[in-house]
Parts: C-alpha cells; sequence; structure tokens
C-alpha cells in the first residue's frame, strides 16, 4: 500500500520543467530516502508531494485519494512537512511552536484543548525536549532547533511526514540525533517517513526504500541493496564509486569515489536496470 | 547589450558628436520656448524681440521680460541639477543619487521657508547663501543616517534617508508656510515653476553657476576614478576625500541656486545622467558636460511642455519630471536590485 | 498571556484618559464635571455645542482613524514580514489621496452624498495601489528586500502625490486649502454623519481581522510551513490584505495621510505585548489611537501659533523614528 503515489507528474518553475512524466510512489509505514545530485529536482518532487507546489500536471494521490480535491486543512491532518529552512519568528518558545502544529485540528481562534495540551507534552518529550519547553527557539542549537520542527511535525499527528534536508548544515552528532528520532517514530509509532537526503551513507543506513532521481527522472527505486549499487550511483551522480557493507549496520556503504572521466560518463536518458 | 566603454579618440568623436547635436537642438529648443507659450507669436517676431529689440511693442515685451530670462533661468537650472546628479551618481556609486530625493533640496526649501518669513528684506545674494547652508544641513543628516549600521550606505537606504528627511523638512517648511501665512507663495515655488524669474536674479546666480559648471568639469576626470570604487581610486593615487569634498560643494552651490530659482524639482538629476550615459559611455569627462547639456534641453522642454499642455494654466516642471521620474525612478530601482542580488 | 491582557486593558484606559484631557483642552477649557454634564444633558447650549458637535466627533473620529491605520499597519508588516511596511510607505494611503480627490474634483467635499463615497472611492484608490506595487515587486520564489520594497512604495507614493498635485492646480483657493490640508493629515471628517460610516466600517474590519489572529500567527512561520499545517495561504493573505486596504482606506479618506501612524503603531505594539497577534492587533489599534488622539491634542492646545495640521506634528514626531529603524536595518 502506498501513502503517496503519482502519475505522470509534471513539475515546472517559472515555464522550465524540472520533472516530467514521473510516476514515483512512497510506501506505507516505511522510511523512504529521496536522493540526487544538485538541481535533480528532488526537492521539487517532495513539494509537489506535499501540495507546496502545484504540478503542471499529473495526479498526487494520498492514501489513494487525488489530493487536489482534498481541503487543505485535511491533508494537514494526514501529512506533515518540515521545509528546507524553516525560520522561526524571534520571541517564540519551543513549546509555542511546537503547539502550531495544533492548527489543522483546531478551529478559529486557535485555542488549546486539554487533548492539544497533552499531544504537544507527548510530542516534546518525544523528541527529548522536555527540559528545554520554555527555550526561545532561534537560542537553541541546530540539531535541536531541528528537533522542534519535528516536534511541530509529531504534533500534526499525522501518518506521514515529509522532510526536505533535515540534516543539511548539521554536524556529524546532530545529524544522528535527527536520523534516530526519525526511525524511532516510524517503528514505535508507525509513522510514514520520506525524506529528500544529501548524504548517501545516511540515507542508505536509516532507510526502507529508496529513490534516485536525475534531472527530474528516477534512476532506480528499492531497497538500499538494490540502489546503492555502483552502476546506479554512476548513472545518478556521475561518480565512480567504490560500495561496501559495513559490519555494524550491515547496511550498504559507499566507502570511496572518484571523479569519471569524459569517456565513462552516462548518456543522459534513464536505464532501466 | 550596447558597449558602454568608450574610449579613447573614438570615445571623443562620439562624444563631441552628441554634444554637437545637443546644442543643435538647444537652440531649437530655446526658439520655441521663446516663441511658443500662452499667447503664440511668430518666429520672427521672437527673433526681432531678441535682436532687434523694441520696447514700444507688448510682444517684445512679453519676450524680453517673461520668456526669455525664464527660458535662461531653465537652462541653467536643468544644467545644473543634471550635473549635480551626475556628480552624486558618479562619487557615491550610486545610480539613483538625485539632488531632489536626497533630500537636499528640502532643505533649500526650508532654508527659504524661513527667509521669507523672518527675512523679508534680505538681498539676493543673502538668499542664496541660505538655501546653500540649508542643503548642507540636510544632506550631512541624510549621508550620516544612511552610512549608519551594517551594511553601509546601500543606494536604497541612501534614497530612503532621503525622502524622510525631506518629508521632516517639508512638514517644517509647511508649518512656518501655515504659521506665517506665506501660503500661495511657497506652495507654487513647491511645485517647481520658473515662471517669476526676473533679469536681476539671474544675473547674481549666474557666476556662481559658472563657478559650479566650471568646477565641475575640471574635477570630471577625478569623478571618473572614483567611480571606479574608493580603494581602486586610492590605490591610484586620488585624493578622495578631497575630491568627495569639493564635489559636495560643488552639488550644494549648483542645488542651492536652482531651489531658489525654480523651486525643488526633483528627477532632472537622476534621468539625464542615465540617458546621457547610454550614448556618451561610462567616463565621467563626458558625462557631467553631457548631462549639463542634456539637463539644460529638457528642462527647458518640460517647461514648454507646461506651458502648452494645459493652456492657459500653466503645469510647474517639477510634477511634469516628477510624472516622467517616478515610472523610469522604479524601473532604475527594479534593475538595480536585480544586480544586487 | 494574562499578564499581556493587563497591558491592553492599560492601553485602553489610557486611551479614554488622552480621550478626557483631549475633550477638556482647546481653545475654551472645561473641567471633567461640566462634560460629564454635558453628557448627562444637563450643560449649557454653548458647552453642548463644543463637545457635542465639535470635540466627541473629533475625539472618536481621531481614536477610529488612529485604530484603523495602525491595525492596517500591523496587517501589512506580519503579511511583508517587513518592518517598514505601512499604507503610508507602500503608497497605498497616497493611492487613496489621489481617488478623493479626484473626487473632490469632480463633485463637492460637502454635499451629503459623499459620506459613503469617500470612503469607498479612497478604498478603491488604496487598492489599485496595492494591485500596483504587488505587480512591481512580486518575483516569484524569490525574496524582495526589505528596503527595496519600501522604496518602490515610497516611489509610487511620491508619484500619486505628483498626480495629486497636479489635480490640484484645477481646484479653486478652497479646495486647494482643503487638499494641502488633507494631504498634511487633518481631522476633517469629525462630523456624526461621516462617523456614522466609518465607526461601523472600521468596527467591522478590526472584528474581521481579530478573528484571523492565529492564521497570522501562522503565516509568520512562513507559506510553506503554514501549508504544511493546513492554512490556504493565497486567499487568507488576498483576505487580510484587502481588510488592511479597507481599514486604511476608511481613516485616509476622513482623516488624512497621516503617513507614519500605520508603521509606528504596530512597532511600540510589538515592543509592548509581543509578537502574537492576538494580543499584537489589538494593542497595535489601541497606540495608534492614542498616537492620532496625542497629536491632535497638541495641536488644539499648545499654542503653535496657528491652525497647524494635525499631519505635521505626526510627521515630526515619527520621522526620526522611522531614520532609526532604518539606520539599525541589518540588510
Amino acid at each position: 500500500m502506498n501513502s503517496i503515489a503519482t502519475e505522470n507528474l509534471d513539475i515546472a518553475y517559472d515555464n522550465a520543467l524540472i520533472v516530467e512524466n514521473l510516476d514515483l510512489s512512497i510506501p506505507h509505514n516505511k522510511i523512504t530516502s529521496i536522493i540526487g545530485p544538485n538541481g535533480c529536482g528532488k526537492s521539487t518532487v517532495l513539494k509537489a508531494v506535499g501540495r507546496i507546489l502545484k504540478p503542471k500536471k499529473g495526479m498526487v494521490y494520498l492514501n489513494g485519494g487525488d489530493i487536489s480535491t482534498l481541503p487543505t486543512k485535511e491533508i494537514a491532518k494526514k501529512m506533515s512537512i518540515l521545509p528546507q529552512t524553516p525560520a522561526a519568528p524571534g520571541g517564540l518558545t519551543v513549546s509555542e511552536l511546537v503547539a502550531y502544529g495544533r492548527f489543522p485540528h483546531q478551529n478559529g481562534f486557535g485555542k488549546l484543548t486539554k487533548e492539544d495540551k497533552k499531544i504537544v507534552e507527548w510530542a516534546i518529550s518525544a523528541t527529548k525536549l522536555s527540559d528545554l519547553e520554555h527555550r526561545e527557539v532561534n537560542t537553541l542549537s541546530g540539531g535541536q532547533r531541528q528537533r522542534v520542527w519535528i516536534a511541530m511535525a509529531l504534533a500534526q499527528q499525522t501518518d506521514l511526514i515529509l522532510l526536505d534536508e533535515p540534516t543539511t548544515y548539521l554536524d556529524m552528532a546532530h545529524q544522528l540525533e535527527v536520523l534516530e528520532l526519525l526511525y524511532s517514530l516510524n517503528r514505535n509509532q508507525g509513522c510514514t517517513i520520506a525524506m529528500v537526503l544529501h548524504d548517501l551513507n545516511l540515507a542508505a543506513r536509516f532507510s526502507d526504500y529508496m529513490i534516485a532521481i536525475r534531472s527530474g527522472k528516477i534512476i532506480k527505486h528499492g531497497s538500499p541493496k538494490e540502489v546503492m549499487i555502483p552502476e546506479v550511483l554512476k548513472e545518478t551522480f556521475s561518480i565512480d564509486a567504490e560500495v561496501v557493507h559495513e559490519s555494524r549496520t550491515g547496511r550498504p556503504v559507499c566507502l570511496t569515489y572518484s571523479l569519471l572521466h569524459q569517456e565513462d560518463l552516462p548518456k543522459r536518458e534513464a536505464i532501466s536496470l | 547589450m550596447k558597449d558602454t566603454t568608450t574610449t579613447g579618440w573614438k570615445g571623443s568623436v562620439n562624444f563631441a558628436f552628441y554634444m554637437a547635436l545637443g546644442f543643435g537642438f538647444l537652440l531649437i529648443m530655446s526658439a520655441a520656448s521663446i516663441t511658443f507659450g500662452a499667447a503664440d507669436m511668430r518666429i520672427a517676431t521672437a527673433w526681432e524681440a531678441v535682436f532687434q529689440f523694441n520696447p514700444e511693442l507688448t510682444e517684445h515685451q512679453i519676450i524680453q521680460t517673461l520668456r526669455l530670462p525664464r527660458t535662461v533661468a531653465d537652462l541653467m537650472v536643468g544644467c545644473s541639477l543634471a550635473i549635480c546628479g551626475a556628480i552624486m551618481q558618479g562619487t557615491t556609486r550610486n545610480p539613483l543619487a538625485d539632488s531632489g530625493l536626497m533630500g537636499i533640496s528640502s532643505g533649500s526649501t526650508f532654508a527659504m521657508a524661513l527667509c521669507m518669513a523672518f527675512l523679508p528684506m534680505r538681498t539676493y545674494g543673502q538668499t542664496i547663501l541660505f538655501a546653500c547652508i540649508g542643503a548642507a544641513v540636510t544632506t550631512a543628516m541624510t549621508y550620516f543616517i544612511a552610512s549608519m549600521g551594517k551594511g553601509g550606505m546601500t543606494p536604497q537606504r541612501l534614497v530612503l534617508a532621503g525622502i524622510s528627511i525631506s518629508m521632516l523638512f517639508g512638514a517644517f517648511s509647511q508649518y512656518i508656510s501655515i504659521k506665517y501665512h506665506l501660503g500661495h507663495a511657497l506652495a507654487y515655488w513647491t511645485a517647481g515653476g520658473t515662471a517669476g524669474a526676473k533679469w536681476s536674479e539671474l544675473l547674481t546666480i549666474f557666476p556662481v553657476f559658472i563657478l559650479g559648471v566650471a568646477g565641475a568639469v575640471a574635477l570630471s576626470p577625478s569623478v571618473t576614478v572614483l567611480s571606479l570604487g574608493e580603494d581602486v581610486a586610492t590605490g591610484l593615487g586620488l585624493r578622495t576625500r578631497f575630491v568627495k569634498g569639493i564635489s559636495t560643494i560643488i552639488v550644494l552651490l549648483l542645488t542651492g541656486l536652482s531651489v531658489i530659482i525654480v523651486g525643488p524639482v526633483g528627477f532632472v538629476g537622476l534621468i539625464t545622467p542615465h540617458i546621457v550615459r547610454y550614448f556618451v559611455g561610462i567616463d565621467y569627462r563626458y558625462i557631467i558636460p553631457a548631462s549639463g547639456l542634456y539637463g539644460a534641453l529638457l528642462t527647458v522642454f518640460a517647461d514648454l511642455l507646461g506651458r502648452l499642455i494645459n493652456k492657459p494654466y500653466e503645469t510647474p516642471i517639477g510634477i511634469i519630471f516628477a510624472v516622467i521620474g517616478v515610472p523610469y525612478f522604479l524601473y532604475l530601482a527594479r534593475k538595480q536590485r536585480r544586480e544586487f542580488e | 498571556m494574562k499578564k499581556k491582557g493587563f497591558i491592553l486593558l492599560f492601553m485602553t484606559v489610557l486611551m479614554v484618559l488622552v480621550g478626557i484631557i483631549s475633550i477638556n483642552s482647546g481653545k475654551m477649557n472645561l473641567t471633567p464635571a461640566e462634560v460629564i454634564g454635558v453628557i448627562l444633558g444637563k450643560g449649557t447650549p454653548k458647552q453642548n455645542l463644543i463637545i457635542m458637535e465639535f470635540r466627541l466627533p473629533r475625539i472618536i473620529l481621531a481614536v477610529f482613524v488612529g485604530i484603523g491605520m495602525g491595525i492596517s499597519g500591523c496587517i501589512m508588516q506580519s503579511l511583508l514580514r517587513n518592518d517598514m511596511a505601512s499604507p503610508g510607505t507602500l503608497g497605498i494611503s497616497s493611492g487613496s489621496g489621489l481617488f478623493v480627490l479626484i473626487f473632490v474634483v469632480i463633485f463637492s467635499a460637502n454635499s451629503n452624498s459623499s459620506a459613503i463615497l469617500m470612503p469607498l472611492l479612497s478604498f478603491i484608490g488604496g487598492m489599485t495601489a496595492a494591485a500596483l506595487i504587488f505587480l512591481l515587486s512580486y518575483r516569484k520564489n524569490r525574496d524582495i528586500s526589505p528596503t527595496g520594497l519600501i522604496l518602490t512604495g515610497v516611489a509610487l507614493g511620491s508619484g500619486y502625490g505628483a498626480l495629486t498635485t497636479l489635480l490640484t492646480l484645477k481646484l479653486d483657493q478652497n479646495q486647494m486649502e482643503f487638499i494641502q490640508r488633507w494631504s498634511a493629515g487633518s481631522l476633517w471628517g469629525d462630523d456624526w454623519r461621516y462617523l456614522a460610516i466609518l465607526v461601523p466600517w472600521t468596527a467591522i474590519l478590526c472584528a474581521y481581522t481579530i478573528y484571523k489572529s492565529h492564521v497570522l500567527n501562522i503565516l509568520n512561520l512562513g507559506n510553506e510551513t503554514a501549508t504544511g499545517l493546513g492554512t490556504a495561504v493565497k486567499p487568507e493573505f488576498m483576505g487580510l490584505t484587502v481588510a488592511a486596504v479597507a481599514l486604511s482606506s476608511g481613516s485616509v479618506s476622513l482623516g488624512g495621510n497621516f503617513f507614519f501612524v500605520g508603521m509606528i503603531a504596530p512597532h511600540v505594539a510589538r515592543k509592548i505585548v509581543g509578537s502574537n497577534h492576538k494580543l499584537l492587533l489589538a494593542a497595535a489599534g489601541l497606540c495608534g489611537a492614542i498616537i492620532v488622539l496625542l497629536a491632535d491634542t497638541i495641536t488644539r492646545t499648545i499654542s503653535l501659533g496657528t491652525d497647524v495640521p494635525t499631519g505635521i506634528v505626526i510627521t515630526v514626531l515619527s520621522t526620526p523614528y522611522f531614520l532609526y529603524l532604518l539606520a539599525k536595518e541589518n540588510n
């Protein structure tokens, strides 16, 4: 069963077609990572799937329903999004920002019910932010701030969470913090996670399912073992990669890579493997 | 895109051509300005009025006492303001610079208001002095505020600071105007008009005008070097502070005298250098004189237009320039932003 | 939150106090006792005249003009995420003014029909100006620099101003003076007929805006986040913009062009109650009311020697603050 499925999706920015005829699916209850080189369209795809961008052509299905026909608040009850560089206005505390996650479930004035408050507290403790509840968001470290936004997405109580590059700009420890949180959300709470990731190895380590994109087209999709192979990496990133399976997690890891010579560069179309 | 780096002898030829062209237009335009107006006359009459003046004929009178001085005033003002704009754009490297927009003329206006209210018996020379002092005060304030804070003096900041100072001093002027019943006099003058130009006043101003223009032309090579950037200019051995100081004085003089004659007219200094730059290139040795010439031309033209479009009412040149200038300013500001990002 | 509620209460009280002082002051001073007497219907005819025909309507006008400008400026600053945005700096109030002037030129400014027509025309002018600045500044997927937006707005405003001046030249002496005073900001519409229109106009729009205060909070998190939380960003943005323009248009049509009130009131309000719109909107409105009321009281009492339009006082007091903001802008 798929949380998200797209059909013949065309997405354009200012008349430049970024993605063409994309059929993509995000499986239910799994962690999916979308990888690809700069400008391949992965963020664009995520935004279109998250209805932030309107596609030029084609359909996006959320849990089987056409997303363009659903009222936006209803969508927000089923799917939450963490955009790339979220900015919190000054003076906002952690608990206040997390509380905004209840918005799709509220009406009118935005007053928090008892139930709402309980959920907010749960979200804060699930992201281990209880000590920082009353701190201002802009005074926290990068990793902590990212956790606050995830807590807000959690407070939305959705089955599906989309994240656009949640680990960029974070140092190694903070990257792991965030990903391990997402992992436990998936395993313990059954959230479906779909994220755009820059780091191949982290993607391979934490995902159940990977999609490699280049120039708006899917090069390969499948389990990390199926996607993290030299041929796919060559096709997607134009690199000559060496892939091993590391002992701690059993997952594939791109150990090292070098640039391809001119002659070895792949042709521009997707090859089916 | 047109190559704007016309240097060397090619540039000189280009420049000479446009100057000659400009002079030609100027003569024609001036003739037209003398001939046409609320009372139409034939060109022959106008010619005779200038060269074979006959005090008996009313038409000759009109030309000699009204139109001719008015046209000369337009020439001086247009030339001055355009040169001011060119100097400011060169020294601050801000394509949006203009003495109207940067609060300079509001200082002169306020000084004028004070003069009208408190010193009705002043000489014309004193008026000039006060106008220039007023201009100096507001300019200093504008520059000071625009350069405070992070990021320094961006073009946008300079203009915004200038506009606010203009509003502040405008409010002061309005207050003086209302309190001392300067009423219509100040209002009309604020809109910008040369209608009341008198020979005696023009004669008093003339030396200042010549001084300013000559100074500007003499300074133009230095302005070119400065327009490459302060650090570069210093590296090339230019005494940047000295040049900036002198150019500021020239700007204040020229703006001051323009404000006295016409009132605060904006946008001439903004538009003219840009137009001229398109034709003669980026060297200020050419831009400054050419701006002077074409500024004069534009102003005479605008004044003529103002007299013709709504006969027999006059539309002040300030308004005409504002109506042309604002869209052009917006266009420039937009282009500027794109380059900044 | 409770503490801030008290602050709002305090501000309301302050406003009422200033209002009372205002009622008492002017060319003829009255004691509070006399004022109460008039309100209870027991004053002398002369006192009645002063209070009921002159001062009370003027004060109510000042309050509602201030509220309108303050809340309008607050909405604009939040929607555009720009500290210096306001009906004045975006050229919107000048656009309103131009249309009002066109009205004055074509009809006279005192006929009975003008009570509702003026705010309406003012609104159309304001919307036109808003559309124009939007067209000129909007670029997809890119943020406009804060000063860039204001620069465009001020330039447009001065363009409308030039056109307005052009039109004023066609007026006779009386009309011209009226327009001059109007453009400096003078509370000319202090007449119960006009108030009968302005008060409901402003009140309804305020109610709508305050109802949307939570939406404003969410929009502040960024358009993408707001969409993710289930806000229909475009319609809400449009609705709030229209409300902001309508609020400022009402104030401008009867009060004149108080250039800086719409910018300063939200600032002061933000410093006092913070960024939560549930409090901020009301605070901005109250601040606006207090500013206009104070300025008006000053012009009517302190003998500046003549009948100075209120707007001049406000400009003189607020330009330094604007310059201070400009100087400390970190971009």
